[in-house]
């Protein structure tokens, strides 16, 4: 009788423990989406427990770090490639990995920073630049020792940019101002005025010393690289995730109530938008022909592919069975897609939207 | 349905006291004492009709047709039946406050853990809650810092190099509290009793698992709602202090006599 009484308690305990690890934001299932970024054949693609190298022609996989998975680990922000060959790799443990990008061998551990790593680290010449959650800016040797730190008042969420003179790096922060420092982490400039909400996608740097960046106080900005000023802002119709992107003078992006812009990168003025079937939080991928982004369906586990022309109108579109938080990246005449679906976590499209693969770790 | 009912308003009414104490330690402490505070009602007649069925449980008319009619459960319980309706007692009366609070109690767990919104999905799950009209742009990301605390990290005071987690410390202490003082005086021998101080002797440490490794927001969640139980029922007289000191309880019923 007493044992039925404890057992039962006990049952109580696990069930009561599991509904509240369900709700709680420590849980093990995933809290984000991939994390993807390709060099050449071989897509990094961190997601989960596991950062894995995988074949973008076929789909296979190469290596997976770690080996096996640890519930206290996990991976979300794009793995970045170092010229000597190793993938440095933000977790949500707030530790940065040095791994072997060869065979997946883990080089070192940065354990310096206080909170999780969501942007991607940026790696020039021989320095990483890690973004972290704890505000700080990181730069770090290719052994993983630190050089320097460059902290913000809010939370950074998107990979740094480097100025096209390479002289600056640009720091977005979630304290809705945007940064320019210099390669020692001395400020530069700060945006001379808030840019109305947080700032989560990485701007782009055109010519002329401007560069574009949107916010959650769902406006797109033009900004003097020389001081931080405000050169024009154009309204959206909700809260901008993604970064932008450039080409021929034109800024492309999307935001949070389902549109997608063309803006005259001179003025702001609108070119044309376009309509889509849910949210857009990636940066989009410029091609010669056209113009690809992924979108998220409103309260579904389903999103659309799309390919635009630069006019505006819909080459193609794919909706699939996945949330597609992130836009594909164009290797080759593949479209590597790393999508949040139940049945698989990378796919390759070819250039007309047909699905040519698609890659699903086996269970080891 | 649960969103537009529950949770949505919760985590507006979260965001719109952050908006105005912009603390969200603070904004979580008061939104606690809100929901108590509009929930107390329904408590109050939890307690009553628990309190009721407890009463009628002891009488020996009860007792009489438990015994009469051991063997014939129908027959029993349409005798249990009549009687709640000649004493004036509504069975439901203790379960059905205990159910509409539940999911309040649910949302507001809830409320809490979207708002702190720290993962891109968790932040763009809740830019789909937080109404037009309330100006997210200027809230979001909310400051999560308050008093030694990272809101959305597990809870650690560090002294002396070492991190001693202090909220959940303090969850154990309460939630102990809270379930001596809360627990009616049984009869000898009765089971329902041993199952309830098993559970005294556990949940304490669960829930203070739980604050040791959940965000500290949540932690401080755990804490308000358990001093604030207890300040409830000792409103309504119905904290047993001899529970907890039981010589505190032998001096007042000497004192009495």
């Amino acid at each position: 009788m007493k044992i039925s009484k404890i057992s039962s308690l006990a049952l109580l305990l696990v069930i009561l423990s599991i509904f509240l690890s369900g709700c709680s934001s420590n849980a093990t299932l995933a809290s984000s989406w991939p994390g993807l970024s390709i060099d050449q054949e071989t897509a990094y693609l961190a997601y989960n427990q596991q950062v894995f190298a995988i074949n973008i022609l076929n789909g296979s996989e190469i290596w997976r770090y770690p080996e096996k998975p640890n519930a206290k680990i996990t991976f979300y922000a794009p793995p970045a490639l170092t010229s000597d060959n190793q993938l440095i790799i933000g977790g949500y443990n707030n530790i940065l990995y040095g791994v072997n990008a060869i065979n997946g061998n883990e080089n070192w551990q940065f354990t310096n920073a206080k909170n999780r790593y969501i942007a991607s680290p940026l790696v020039v010449d021989e320095k990483i630049y890690a973004s972290n959650t704890d505000n700080t800016l990181y730069a770090l040797g290719l052994q993983g020792n630190l050089l320097w730190t460059f902290e913000t008042s809010g939370e950074q969420w998107a990979q740094p940019v480097l100025d096209p003179d390479g002289t600056k790096l640009y720091v977005s922060s979630m304290d809705h101002y945007l940064y320019a420092i210099d390669l020692e982490g001395n400020l530069i400039w700060k945006t001379q005025e808030s840019l109305g909400g947080a700032i989560v996608g990485s701007p782009v740097v055109g010519d002329n010393d401007v560069l574009y960046i949107g916010s959650f106080g769902s406006h797109m900005y033009a900004i003097n690289t020389q001081n931080g000023q405000v050169i024009w802002k154009t309204p959206t119709e909700d809260w901008i995730w993604s970064g932008p992107a450039l080409k021929d003078n034109v800024v492309y992006f999307g935001d949070l109530n389902n549109y997608f812009y063309a803006l005259d990168a001179n003025n702001g003025s609108v070119l044309w938008r376009h309509q889509t079937d849910g949210v857009v939080t990636g940066t989009p991928t410029l091609t010669d022909e056209a113009i690809y982004f992924g979108t998220v369906t409103d309260g579904q586990d389903t999103g659309t592919l799309y390919a635009l022309d630069y006019q505006g109108n819909v080459k193609w579109t794919k909706t699939i069975e996945a949330r597609i938080y992130q836009s594909p990246i164009l290797a080759g005449d593949v479209l590597v897609l790393a999508p949040v679906a139940k049945d698989y976590i990378l796919a390759g499209f070819d250039l007309n939207g047909n699905q040519k693969w698609t890659f699903t770790p086996a269970k080891k | 349905m649960w969103n537009t009912l529950i949770l949505d308003p919760m985590i507006n009414i979260l965001f719109w006291i952050y908006s105005i104490i912009g603390n969200f330690g603070v904004a979580i402490i008061i939104f606690t004492v809100l929901i108590k505070l509009i929930t107390h009602p329904l408590m109050a007649q939890q307690i009553k009709g628990t309190q009721a069925m407890q009463e009628m449980q002891k009488s020996k008319q009860f007792q009489e047709i438990q015994k009469k009619y051991k063997n014939d459960r129908e027959k029993l319980s349409q005798e249990q039946m009549k009687l709640y309706k000649e004493l004036g007692i509504n069975p439901f009366s203790s379960c059905l406050p205990t159910l509409i609070q539940f999911p309040i109690i649910i949302g507001l767990y809830q409320a809490i853990i979207r708002a702190l919104a720290v993962t891109p999905i968790q932040l763009l799950d809740l830019s789909t809650h937080i109404y037009s009209f309330m100006n997210a742009a200027a809230l979001v990301p909310i400051q999560k810092n308050f008093l030694w605390m990272d809101l959305s990290q597990p809870e650690r005071l560090p002294i002396f190099g070492v991190g001693i987690p202090v909220l959940a410390i303090f969850v154990v202490i309460t939630t102990y509290l809270q379930s001596k003082l809360l627990t009616p005086p049984s009869q000898p021998g009765d089971q329902g009793a041993q199952m309830t101080a098993a559970m005294n002797l556990y949940m304490p440490f669960f829930m203070g698992y739980l604050a040791w490794s959940f965000a500290s927001g949540l932690a401080i969640y755990f804490v308000m709602t358990n001093i604030i139980t207890i300040l409830q029922y000792a409103a309504l007289g119905k904290v047993n202090w001899k529970n907890l000191i039981p010589s505190f309880g032998k001096s007042l019923g000497k004192s009495k006599s």
